[in-house]
């Protein structure tokens, strides 16, 4: 049985609630690696070179997508998110740098939904 | 060698006081390079090669502060590297503030080059600065990128991209 990856966006979303900047950074990790593995699987993208951004370019030209420009835009801002809370410690990831984040990752997953 | 000659400049240097350091950029003669931070001691200049940044440099920067984008000192470097790389985007920044702000009233722009940690690519960030709710500058934003930068963020393959993020 695969793993599920809405488990980690669950998770991420309880992190985010906490408040607490490790919970945020770790629920902002969580979450992205949840919908960057939805969509990579989607998509069917295999790649482990550059596997991220390859991705990102791939969902531009993806037309099984209502709006494949968004979500690559999306994708795009979102790894950026989790690059800071991950490495940036000087950077403060605050409630409401994390609810950006949030807000962003919800569209990306009804863009996903709505084509499955 | 090199040390060597670094090394009696510095002692130079030493034994001479201080008169001035220059921190305007200033042009050193019979090159196109300019500097920070000059010396000047005696009526010698000392000009600090780590410090030094090239004409194109300031003329990009003067040419991206114009059109209103803040640039911070630290990413000079990289944004003129990556402008001398991407010449194309150079127009897509100058069309763009007039209608950000046409979206996001009271707002200010700032470059920011992101460098992947972790995949080593550049993208070139207009950072819009804001104070609106959470909700309302992400809606904001979305039209904005649906109504005018789709066709900039696919034309240039995402080398340049809008994000709004607070102002605070």
């Amino acid at each position: 049985m695969p793993f599920d990856w809405n488990e980690y966006i669950k998770l991420g979303r309880e992190l985010s609630q906490e408040n607490d900047p490790a919970c945020l950074r770790a629920g902002i990790s969580r979450g992205y690696y949840g919908i960057y593995n939805l969509l990579r699987i989607n998509v069917g993208h295999t790649t482990k070179y550059k596997p991220h951004k390859d991705l990102i370019e791939k969902l531009a030209a993806a037309e099984k997508y209502d709006d494949q420009a968004q979500l690559s835009k999306l994708l795009e801002d979102l790894k950026q998110n989790r690059e800071e809370a991950d490495y940036d410690g000087i950077l403060n990831i605050d409630q409401r740098y994390s609810s950006k984040f949030w807000i962003r990752l919800e569209r990306a997953l009804k863009l996903y939904t709505d084509n499955l | 060698m090199a040390q060597d000659t670094a090394a009696n400049n510095l002692r130079y240097l030493e034994a001479f006081p201080k008169t001035a350091i220059e921190s305007i950029w200033v042009k050193r003669p019979d090159t196109s390079e300019y500097f920070r931070n000059v010396i000047s001691f005696n009526q010698v200049k000392v000009y600090p090669v780590e410090r030094s940044v090239t004409a194109t440099e300031l003329c990009i920067a003067d040419l991206l502060k114009e059109e209103g984008y803040k640039i911070e000192e630290k990413d000079l470097a990289g944004i003129t590297e990556f402008m001398l790389a991407n010449p194309q985007l150079i127009q897509e920044l100058k069309n763009a503030p007039e209608v950000i702000k046409s979206y996001f009233q009271n707002s200010d722009l700032k470059l920011k080059l992101y460098t992947d940690t972790e995949e080593e690519y550049c993208n070139l960030n207009i950072l819009i600065l804001n104070n609106y709710s959470v909700e309302e500058a992400f809606a904001i934003e979305e039209e904005l990128f649906n109504k005018h930068f789709k066709d900039v963020y696919l034309k240039h393959k995402g080398k340049l991209n809008i994000r709004e993020v607070s102002a605070n």
